[in-house]
């Protein structure tokens, strides 16, 4: 196993270069800042194990730093350090998060121990997480991470609304995290112990919704070899949460709006209704209301799952979160690769702040996980990330690349049009010179609904 | 191509080739039952991939990307339900239809809890399962096609 990360905060360098000696005796591996902005720098791009800070600094003191450090990564310890040996000060950092303080002079017996003891704390809670993402299922691992405003704001609905049992409409760009979202409200809820029953309303064919969704009984058609509770009944007690909900047939928003007035479901092929008690979580990476108004989504339904609406901003609204997010993605992609990545080097993580990320947080993970496929080892290094420039609306075509049949390109500029203009047709007819009849036309010849 | 890449440029892939590069997952204890399945859908032209092993099932997500893993509850290593867990850390979004002899309710509220796509009780109704590929196929297209065309005010 390689040697535990320590970083060391002090503004006085004899401090600081006598604690690198004893440390690094010790086996720890120990990074140096001698102010506050210095170790934030540090620690937004390089994953510590733990941090001994100095209380009494110039600027930016040691409690902010602590602040600072918790709001990044929760999980790293920190001790902090004082040479004046006053109580409040040390109850405070201890209130803030901080593991425990030591008075200067240190005493290296004293430091060694509790060193252990954090590191001790550290792996086992490490060892915890990842059994526990091995046993509970795999969104128990997945938090909401980020202290932006945005994100604070969106944490504090989910506090508001977690506990009663109104309908919740989430909204967001795809790759947000708006399933996380859900399920932190479940979580949050009296609904804990019930299940939570996550569905992408997208990927059911139109024609079995009905069963997927209200179950089926025994020969209500061929292939029906035994009754199926369908989503709502799996969902009992629980929360029902139903992801891209603007992809819902016609037919089955005029069944939802019933279930949420009655509260009660009828399988098909069954007489018998059935009484649920389901709380309805619906996500959309559209604007329902827009929606709503263009008629394809009924504006009955539309009132009863707006009851309150959380909208998660995209990651480019809350750039300052991206360090914190990279932070947790290596500390999962490490563990799945089984791999020791440290850290990111300073100019990728400027690539990384500048660019639009028009894939959200999964566009992050994406290209961080793409960073350990191509061999990434000590840390993340500009050269393992693609070209993130600004993205231009022309199709990038490389020289290697196959040219596409001309029914190809026709059917993807027709499905761009048609993503760009969120399915409106006229728009998305007038911008690539057809009438909207041609454009429906290619819509089917193409199979694009 | 390095599996990554597919995903990451969307545009150096046209959506009817990502749709024939991805492969589909059988996961099934009985392999005569995973075997028919699959069977059906190299008909259809699909590359599908029958297991009846979760780590064989695991070590094909490791080294293909999956566009659809269709996992019986009963596997010989494992449960189905741990196979779905251990494919999702692989490929968060993989959607997954859920088969099984068993028709006990307690076993579909369990898989329904891991976010799948269809639940079908054995024998496995084909005609179902190709309605829900071509879903799956169809809404994979136009995420990749959403993800390339700029967000609103980007």
């Amino acid at each position: 196993m390689d040697h535990p990360r320590v970083l060391v905060v002090d503004d006085d360098k004899d401090v600081g270069e006598f604690l690198r000696d004893a440390l690094s005796r010790w086996n720890y591996d120990v990074s140096l800042a001698v102010h506050g902005r210095e170790a934030v720098r540090l620690i937004s791009h390089q994953i510590f194990d733990a941090a001994l800070v100095d209380i009494w600094m110039p600027e930016m003191d040691g409690l902010q730093v602590l602040d600072e450090i918790k709001r990044h990564d929760p999980a790293l310890e920190v001790v902090m350090m004082t040479g004046n040996p006053m109580v409040e000060t040390a109850v405070q950092a201890l209130k803030s998060g901080a593991y425990d303080y030591l008075i200067k002079p240190l005493n290296l017996d004293e430091l060694q121990h509790l060193m252990q003891q954090v590191l001790e704390k550290r792996f086992l809670s490490r060892e915890v997480h990842s059994l526990r993402s091995r046993l509970a299922d795999h969104l128990a691992v997945k938090d909401l991470v980020g202290g932006s405003p945005g994100m604070t704001r969106v944490k504090e609905v989910i506090a508001t609304v977690a506990d009663s049992d109104s309908p919740v409409l989430i909204e967001g760009e795809s790759g947000t995290g708006k399933e996380l979202v859900a399920v932190a409200i479940h979580r949050q809820s009296g609904r804990a112990k019930g299940p939570f029953v996550p569905v992408n309303c997208s990927a059911i064919p139109a024609d079995l919704m009905e069963s997927e969704f209200f179950g089926h009984v025994r020969g209500a058609f061929s292939g029906a070899v035994a009754d199926t509770l369908g989503l709502f009944r799996s969902a009992h007690g629980g929360t029902l949460f139903l992801d891209e909900v603007a992809e819902l047939s016609p037919a089955l928003q005029g069944k939802l709006l019933r279930v949420i007035q009655e509260k009660e479901i009828r399988p098909v092929g069954s007489t018998k209704t059935h009484a649920v008690s389901v709380r309805m979580i619906a996500a959309t990476n559209k604007n329902l209301e827009a929606v709503v108004q263009n008629g394809s989504f009924r504006q009955d339904l539309f009132y009863r799952l707006n009851v309150v609406r959380i909208v998660v901003p995209p990651l480019r609204e809350r750039k300052g979160d991206i360090p914190a997010l990279i932070t947790y993605f290596l500390r999962r992609f490490n563990e799945r690769f089984r791999r020791d990545v440290k850290g990111i080097a300073p100019d990728a993580i400027t690539a990384l702040t500048a660019y639009d990320f028009p894939g959200n947080v999964r566009e992050l993970e994406n290209l961080l996980e793409r960073a350990y496929a191509l061999g990434a080892r000590d840390e993340i290094e500009r050269a393992n990330l693609p070209e993130l420039a600004a993205r231009s609306d022309a199709p990038v075509v490389t020289v290697d690349e196959p040219i596409p049949t001309l029914d190809q390109a026709e059917r993807d500029l027709i499905a761009r049009a048609l993503a760009r203009f969120r399915n409106d047709k006229e728009l998305a007819a007038r911008a690539l010179g057809l009438t909207v009849r041609t454009l429906y036309r290619r819509i089917k010849k193409f199979g694009l609904i | 191509m390095p599996l990554a890449l597919n995903l990451l440029s969307p545009t150096a892939v046209s959506s009817r080739e990502s749709t024939s590069a991805r492969w589909i997952l059988v996961a099934d204890g009985d392999e005569v039952a995973a075997n028919r399945v699959a069977s059906f859908l190299l008909h259809a032209r699909f590359r599908a991939y029958p297991a009846a092993r979760g780590l064989d099932a695991l070590r094909l997500a490791r080294r293909h990307r999956l566009g659809l893993a269709v996992v019986d509850v009963d596997l010989l290593d494992m449960t189905g339900c741990d196979l779905v867990r251990q494919l999702r850390a692989i490929e968060p979004a993989l959607p997954v239809a859920m088969t099984t002899g068993d028709y006990r309710p307690t076993t579909e509220v369990e898989a329904r809890q891991l976010g799948i796509v269809q639940y079908i009780h054995k024998p496995v109704d084909l005609r179902r399962l190709g309605l829900v590929i071509a879903r799956i196929f169809a809404a994979d297209a136009e995420l990749r096609l959403a993800l390339d065309a700029p967000g609103p005010g980007g």
